[in-house]
C-alpha cells in the first residue's frame, strides 16, 4: 500500500489475544507516530454513550444530587450501535431528543428494614440497543447507592454521544498498555538505578518476542521503533476488536474532514488573490 | 421492553422538553443538573461554533508558495506527528515540523518547506492521501488478522473471574 516512496508493503498488524475485555495486539513496520496516534485515537477519540444530563425528582438518600449525579455519568453504557445515535451538537432538536439522547430512569423506594442496593440494572434504559453494561446474566450490576427504610430515588438521565476528549466517562477503554523496545535498544528510555539495571528492571514480557542485542554492538543511532505492543482493555461499552476498527475509522473521518477544509481554504485564497488581479 | 411501548415514551419525552424549563421554575422541586460543570460546557459550545468558519488557517508570512505555515484549530499531536511523518516521507520535502505553541489554545501548527519541484499546498494534501492509504491498510489488514482467528481467543475473559 505505500508503496509509493518503495518502502514497505506498508504496516502489519498480528492480534496476540482477544477477550470479551481485551485485546492485545502488534503494530509493526510503521513509524512511531503513526501508533501513537492509534493510541491516543482509542483512548480519547472513540465516541460512546453515557449518562450526561440527570434530572432528579425524588433524592432522600445519604447522597447529594451531584454525587449521584456523577456516579451515574461514570456507569458504561453497551455502545455498539453508537453510530446510529447523533452528537447533540449535529441534530435539530434544541436540547435533547430521541435521535441523539437515550433516556434511563430509575425509581427506587426502600421500604424494608434490611439496607437495599441500587444498582445499575434498575436503570430502565427508553432504547433496548443502550443499557447499562452487565458482564454476564448473574453480575449483580454497578451499585450506585444503598438506602435504608424511607429513602427514595426517583431520576431520569439522558445519555449523549460524546467522547473521552471532552470527559473520560465517554473513554470506550480503561486503559491502553503500549511498548516498544523493550530492551532499550534505542535508548529512549533513562533507567533509575540504585546499583544494577538488570536487577532492578526486569524485562517485559514483549522481550521474549525479541532478539537480545549483542552487548558488544555499536549504539545505532539512526534506528528507529517499528513493533508497538499495544494491549487494551475495555470497560465494556464495546467490544475491543471494536476499539480498535472504530479507532482507525475515527482517523479516517478527521483526515477526511481536515483534507476537506484545507480545500476550502487554499480556495478561498485563490480567489482573494484573482479578484485582487493577481 | 417492547418496541411499541419505546416508541411512545420517546414521543412523551419530545413534550416534556418544551415544558420542562418551566416546569422546573414552577416547582422548584425538580432539579436539573450535568455530570459536570456547566461552566465548562458553555464554552466549549462559544468554540464549536466558531471553529467550522477557519478549521485550518494558511498563517500569513512570504508569499513563497513552497515555504508555508498552516494552522489546525481543535487539533492536537494525534494528527500533527502522524502528518508530520507522512509529510516527512515526501521526498520532495525538505522539511515538515509541527508544532502546539501554547496547551490552553486548542490550535496546532503545521511547517512544510518543499523543494520547487512541487508547493507546500500540495504536499500537504499528499500527505493527507498517504496518512488516508495508511490508515486504510491497517483497517483491512485489523480484518483480516481477525477474521483468520489465528490468535488465542476466549470470549468469557476474565469478566466471571473478578
Ligand atoms: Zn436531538
Amino acid at each position: 500500500m505505500e508503496n509509493a516512496y518503495g518502502t514497505l508493503s506498508g504496516p502489519n498488524i498480528t492480534i496476540r489475544e482477544l477477550q470479551k475485555d481485551k485485546i492485545s495486539f502488534i503494530l509493526s513496520d510503521t513509524d512511531l507516530s503513526v501508533a501513537n496516534s492509534l493510541r491516543r485515537v482509542m483512548i480519547a477519540e472513540v465516541p460512546t454513550i453515557a449518562i450526561d444530563m440527570v434530572e432528579i425528582e425524588t433524592n432522600t438518600t445519604v447522597l447529594a444530587d451531584e454525587f449521584i449525579a456523577h456516579r451515574l455519568g461514570m456507569i458504561p453504557i453497551e455502545s455498539t450501535d453508537v453510530e446510529r445515535i447523533k452528537y447533540t451538537r449535529d441534530c435539530t432538536c434544541s436540547q435533547y431528543c430521541s435521535e441523539c439522547s437515550v433516556e434511563l430512569t430509575l425509581h427506587v423506594k426502600c421500604t424494608d428494614d434490611r439496607t437495599r442496593d441500587v444498582t445499575s440494572r434498575e436503570l430502565i434504559s427508553s432504547n433496548p440497543q443502550f443499557q447499562p453494561v452487565l458482564t454476564d446474566k448473574n453480575d449483580s450490576g454497578i451499585l450506585i447507592v444503598k438506602l435504608r427504610k424511607g429513602h427514595e430515588l426517583s431520576i431520569k438521565c439522558i445519555a449523549k454521544k460524546g467522547v473521552a476528549k471532552e470527559h473520560a466517562k465517554w473513554s470506550p477503554v480503561s486503559g491502553v498498555a503500549f511498548e516498544y523496545d523493550p530492551y532499550n535498544k534505542l535508548r529512549h528510555t533513562h533507567y533509575w538505578i540504585e546499583e544494577d539495571e538488570k536487577k532492578e528492571w526486569p524485562l517485559s514480557k514483549n522481550a521474549a518476542l525479541e532478539a537480545p542485542p549483542d552487548p558488544n554492538a555499536p549504539f545505532d543511532y539512526n534506528a528507529k521503533p517499528d513493533r508497538f505492543y499495544f494491549s487494551s482493555e475495555t470497560v465494556g461499552s464495546l467490544q475491543p476488536e471494536e476499539v480498535v476498527s472504530m479507532a482507525m475509522k475515527t482517523l479516517l473521518d478527521k483526515l477526511a474532514y481536515v483534507q476537506m477544509q484545507l480545500k476550502e481554504e487554499v480556495d478561498m485564497k485563490k480567489q482573494d488573490h484573482t479578484s485582487w488581479g493577481y | 421492553m417492547s418496541p411499541a411501548k419505546t416508541r411512545t415514551h420517546n414521543e412523551d419525552i419530545d413534550e416534556d422538553v418544551s415544558s420542562a424549563d418551566e416546569e422546573m421554575a414552577l416547582e422548584g422541586t425538580e432539579d436539573m443538573m450535568e455530570t459536570e460543570e456547566n461552566t465548562e460546557d458553555a464554552d466549549a459550545d462559544a468554540e464549536e461554533a466558531m471553529v467550522p468558519a477557519d478549521k485550518i488557517e494558511i498563517v500569513a508570512g512570504s508569499s513563497d508558495p513552497t515555504c508555508m505555515t498552516f494552522c489546525f484549530k481543535e487539533e492536537d499531536h494525534t494528527l500533527g506527528n502522524s502528518l508530520r511523518h507522512m509529510v516527512m516521507k515526501n521526498p520532495l520535502v525538505d522539511y515538515c515540523g509541527y508544532s502546539i505553541p501554547h496547551p490552553s489554545e486548542a490550535k496546532m501548527n503545521v511547517h512544510i518547506q518543499t523543494t520547487d519541484a512541487t508547493n507546500a499546498v500540495e504536499a500537504l494534501n499528499k500527505g493527507f492521501d498517504d496518512l488516508t492509504d495508511l490508515c486504510q491498510h491497517v483497517i483491512s489488514k485489523f480484518k483480516k488478522e481477525l477474521k483468520n482467528g489465528n490468535f488465542e481467543y476466549s470470549p468469557e475473559g476474565n469478566w466471571s473471574q473478578n
